[in-house]
């Protein structure tokens, strides 16, 4: 598990900031062949979670580094991971049926998939990652849990402003 | 929004509506618009082709051209179609044809009203355009499409269920960023006009046998957020029925009389 979960944390957050740049190219270009333009955003996404990753792998790190019991607060990072990982996976998994539903439906049910799927799942998803930092912080004392915790989920629904801000705020 | 005296910028205005349009295109792509457009159109002219018709296909109030572009990208309809964007606003038919142009499209994009074009159309067609004429309007509208030359139309348009107005709202929320967008499509979804209004309307083109496709009350009604009613003249019903194939069970036929 010491391994499994923040693996785990760090590949779902890989994949949504891979989502999120495409989410913030959208609505920008009205060309019809825009596959290599989203795959660049996708890139610009996944880039930036990268980045976002790599900051509270260092602040983690730093703070491990510093403190005099590291093996003990570690594994409390381990358990906020967990509980993180309670809510985002089954939401993850909701969303990835969800575009499976989209991508291999006929057209009318892809359509519903898109309304009761899709759709709210991107208007719930700063919720859901509000209640996996809650949820994952709740019970724990050590401030590099809190800190660790909340710098990820930020950091996470930072990508998607950032890239849109900086690449797609007028049409393409 | 720019104000310049008393009144908008109207530059200010085109660009907020070109922004807008940019985004609604999004919804269409994900309502997969352009496929439910060609799933009708490929058996509607297939039908036609038989009679020998030029096959024009002219898209009413075209916005930014989707439904067209998409149309002339995918070469689904085949190379002896030609296919027109109409639209009052001239700055939607500059970006239209500028988009167009851009990716080589065999398409072209007019500001004019549909109904006074030089050249005929065969197939009229829509997306999202009926909600914005009041239902009295409508017998007008498909009246003038009861004319010669014209084959067919397709007019596809939200379907007004209880649950249109939520659905809407989560949807631009989740998807737009302008305020106005998100503003029009909830206001959109409740001034769709129902089945019945539609029907009576389309039944006014006289000389066509008209249908809605696959509404809510033949399927589920989440699956029917758009649905067309479709025209196509007497002597095509039938061959369209057959090219159209196990779909045409979803044809639900007009038994409403012309009103108004």
């Amino acid at each position: 598990m010491t391994v499994i979960v923040p693996v785990v944390l760090s590949v779902l957050a890989l994949i949504d900031a891979g989502f999120a740049g495409f989410r913030a190219a959208t609505g920008r270009n009205a060309r019809i062949r825009k596959r290599s333009y989203y795959l660049l955003a996708a890139r610009r996404g996944l880039v930036a979670g990268a980045v976002g990753l790599g900051l509270v792998t260092l602040l983690i790190t730093a703070t491990l580094g510093c403190s005099a019991d590291p093996g003990v607060r570690y594994g409390e990072l381990v358990r906020a991971g967990t509980r993180m990982l309670q809510i985002l996976v089954p939401f993850a998994a909701l969303v990835v049926g969800s575009l499976l539903g989209y991508w291999l439906l006929p057209i009318r049910e892809s359509a519903f998939v898109i309304l009761v799927g899709l759709g709210p799942f991107t208007v719930l998803r700063p919720a859901v990652v509000l209640c996996a930092i809650m949820w994952s912080t709740a019970g724990s004392a050590d401030r590099l849990v809190w800190t660790a915790t909340i710098a990820a989920g930020l950091s996470v629904l930072a990508v998607e402003p950032v890239i849109h801000h900086r690449w797609y705020r007028n049409p393409a | 929004m720019c104000v310049i005296g008393e009144v908008l910028d109207p530059v200010a205005v085109d660009r907020l509506l070109v922004r807008v349009h940019t985004e609604l295109q999004r919804l269409n792509e994900e309502m997969r618009m352009a496929e439910r457009f060609a799933e009708l159109l490929v058996p509607i002219l297939t039908a036609i082709r038989a009679s020998g018709t030029c096959l024009r296909v002219v898209d009413i109030g075209c916005g930014l051209g989707f439904v067209v572009r998409s149309l002339a990208a995918s070469g689904v309809l085949g190379p002896d179609v030609e296919l027109v964007g109409v639209d009052f606003n001239r700055a939607l038919v500059a970006e239209a044809t500028r988009l167009a142009e851009d990716e080589r499209l065999r398409c072209r994009f007019v500001c004019a009203d549909a109904f006074t074009l030089a050249e005929e159309a065969t197939v009229y067609l829509s997306n999202g355009v009926l909600h914005h004429f009041p239902a009295g309007t409508l017998p007008g509208f498909f009246r003038a499409q009861d004319r010669a030359g014209v084959q067919a139309f397709i007019h596809y348009d939200i379907a007004a269920t209880r649950l249109a107005p939520l659905g809407a709202w989560v949807f631009h929320r989740a998807r737009m960023r302008e305020p106005l967008g998100r503003h029009d499509g909830v206001a959109s979804a409740r001034r769709a006009h129902g089945d019945t209004v539609l029907l009576s309307a389309a039944a006014h083109a006289v000389g066509m046998d008209t249908f809605l496709f696959e509404p809510p009350r033949h399927t589920n009604p989440f699956c029917a957020a758009m649905r067309p009613v479709v025209g196509t003249r007497a002597a095509l019903t039938d061959e369209f029925r057959r090219a159209l194939g196990r779909r045409a069970r979803g044809l639900a036929v007009a038994r409403v009389q012309a009103s108004g």
